[in-house]
């Protein structure tokens, strides 16, 4: 007791009274009682709260001076009164100069607001403003149409490669792009499904065969400027002749469907053409089928749809 | 008369007076054992914090001891680094032999492993100087640089209960 006393008077704290403390270094046959009953252990909590190095009245100098990087928890730098711990009946949660669990946590004693400010601030001086006539995403598209997507690993270890790294995605909106109607089809053709996205007309090309990400990068320009140019191209292989209505080729515009339909002179706008003309094409480019001679659902339904299409073009009453 | 299924075997022909072997399995027992502690009889054994919880606790109530990216998804190194670990503890185990009340913590940042401890020696100079050995040789020994921090902290005070 006597030497307990000793110690608060040295460290300026007030006299705990009335404690009963004994540690496991006390001679053998007690039983150790770390713990003291509920209503002074509240109190003992307070006082120690209260004590001058827990508080931050005075900081000397700015707190990004005392933590300016990424550290490990210091608890003689840091001025408040910690603890932290779960508690467990008659347990107190350890303060932060026993505390394993404020070492273990990542701090971000580092990032306080003014500290960042403080680093904008350094930073402003190599910065431009963004430019004003860019105001919308149309706006950035037009000036930009061609956007390139790489990632950046960033993991603990010996070395900062990650194979990942190399791989580079080009996205263009093909009405960017001078394409007639041959060459938009041809250079869809070319892509394939996987690349080109009929929904929002976008052209993705992902690279990554090469080892190096400029690598893929050059590359993948490459692929495009050779798509484009090759889709302006016609070869003689490319002729009306030549191509089935396997490849997917149909053009309406030169069948005798269309002759009939301008000698009905509608105007071109108008759904029942539109229909018209689909059902047609799914007619003329219907699979081939596994069983001749057996009317499946899909042919049934491609020439009922033609059978629709044909009485509304024609404003035919229907039967019943 | 056959009394139990394990004498079949003994009825089976022996061809060439081979020996059969046998022994006996009493039912297994599927009990978790890890981190757990056995209450002493006179409640007088100390536990850590971290002794303290069960690991099923482990990010509920206790941290992690060691921290690195190898254990996220798609990332590569995380047998490596649970290695390496295992070489740092057991490297500052010894090294400061008997002055380690608690746990080591580990982290590492890019190409950094920080090692924290808890030691109880109030001899200064000798603490230095181990910091500096281990922190060579480990540096040495795993080809990263190595930062340590040590803290002051008594037997008595690392006690979190009594079991």
């Amino acid at each position: 007791m006597t030497t307990v006393q000793k110690i608060c008077v040295s460290l300026n704290m007030p006299r705990i009274r009335h404690i009963r403390v004994f540690s496991s270094v006390s001679s053998a046959g007690l039983v150790p009682k770390p713990y003291l009953p509920d209503n002074l252990m509240k109190k003992t909590k307070e006082r120690i709260a209260r004590h001058p190095s827990f508080l931050a009245d005075t900081l000397e100098g700015e707190w990004s001076d005392i933590w300016p990087l990424p550290n490990q928890f210091n608890p003689y730098l840091v001025p408040l009164p910690l603890r932290m711990g779960h508690t467990q009946k008659f347990c107190v949660s350890p303060d932060k100069y026993t505390s394993v669990e404020l070492l273990k946590v990542q701090n971000f004693l580092h990032l306080t607001p003014p500290a960042i400010k403080k680093h904008c601030a350094a930073l402003k001086k190599f910065c431009t403003p963004f430019p004003k006539e860019l105001k919308t995403q149309q706006d950035c598209e037009r000036e930009f149409p061609v956007e390139t997507h790489t990632v950046d690993y960033v993991a603990a270890g010996k070395t900062p490669r990650n194979p990942a790294a190399r791989v580079v995605t080009k996205t263009i909106r093909l009405s960017n792009l001078v394409l007639d109607h041959h060459a938009r089809l041809k250079l869809t053709q070319l892509a394939g499904k996987e690349r080109y996205n009929r929904s929002n007309d976008i052209l993705t090309i992902k690279v990554d065969r090469c080892p190096v990400k400029k690598q893929n990068q050059d590359f993948a320009d490459y692929l495009l400027t050779a798509l484009y140019f090759e889709s302006w191209k016609t070869e003689p292989w490319e002729s009306k002749e030549n191509t089935s209505h396997s490849d997917g080729y149909y053009w309406w515009e030169d069948s005798p469907s269309y002759q009939n339909v301008k000698n009905l002179s509608l105007s071109w706008d108008s759904p029942a053409v539109e229909k018209y003309r689909e059902s047609v094409r799914e007619i003329k480019l219907e699979p081939e089928p596994e069983k001749l001679g057996i009317l499946t659902e899909e042919r049934k339904e491609a020439v009922s749809n033609y059978k629709d299409s044909v009485i509304k073009l024609l404003n035919l009453p229907v039967l019943a | 008369m056959i009394r139990n299924i394990n004498s079949l075997r003994a009825l089976l022909p022996r061809l060439y007076h081979q020996p059969v072997c046998q022994f006996h399995v009493s039912p297994v027992n599927n009990k978790a054992t890890a981190g757990r502690h056995k209450v002493s009889k006179m409640l007088n054994k100390p536990l850590t914090y971290d002794q303290a919880f069960k690991p099923n606790f482990i990010g509920v109530k206790k941290g992690w001891l060691s921290v690195h990216t190898g254990n996220l998804r798609g990332e590569h190194g995380s047998y490596q680094f649970t290695y390496e670990d295992e070489l740092i503890r057991k490297f500052c185990v010894g090294t400061f032999y008997r002055m380690l009340p608690t746990d080591i913590v580990i982290k590492r940042r890019f190409n950094v492993i920080e090692i924290t401890l808890m030691c109880n020696t109030v001899v200064s100079t000798k603490v230095f100087f181990l910091k500096a050995y281990s922190e060579r040789l480990l540096s040495a020994l795993l080809k990263c640089h190595i930062k340590m921090h040590i803290f002051k902290l008594n037997n008595e005070d690392a006690i979190y209960k009594y079991i």
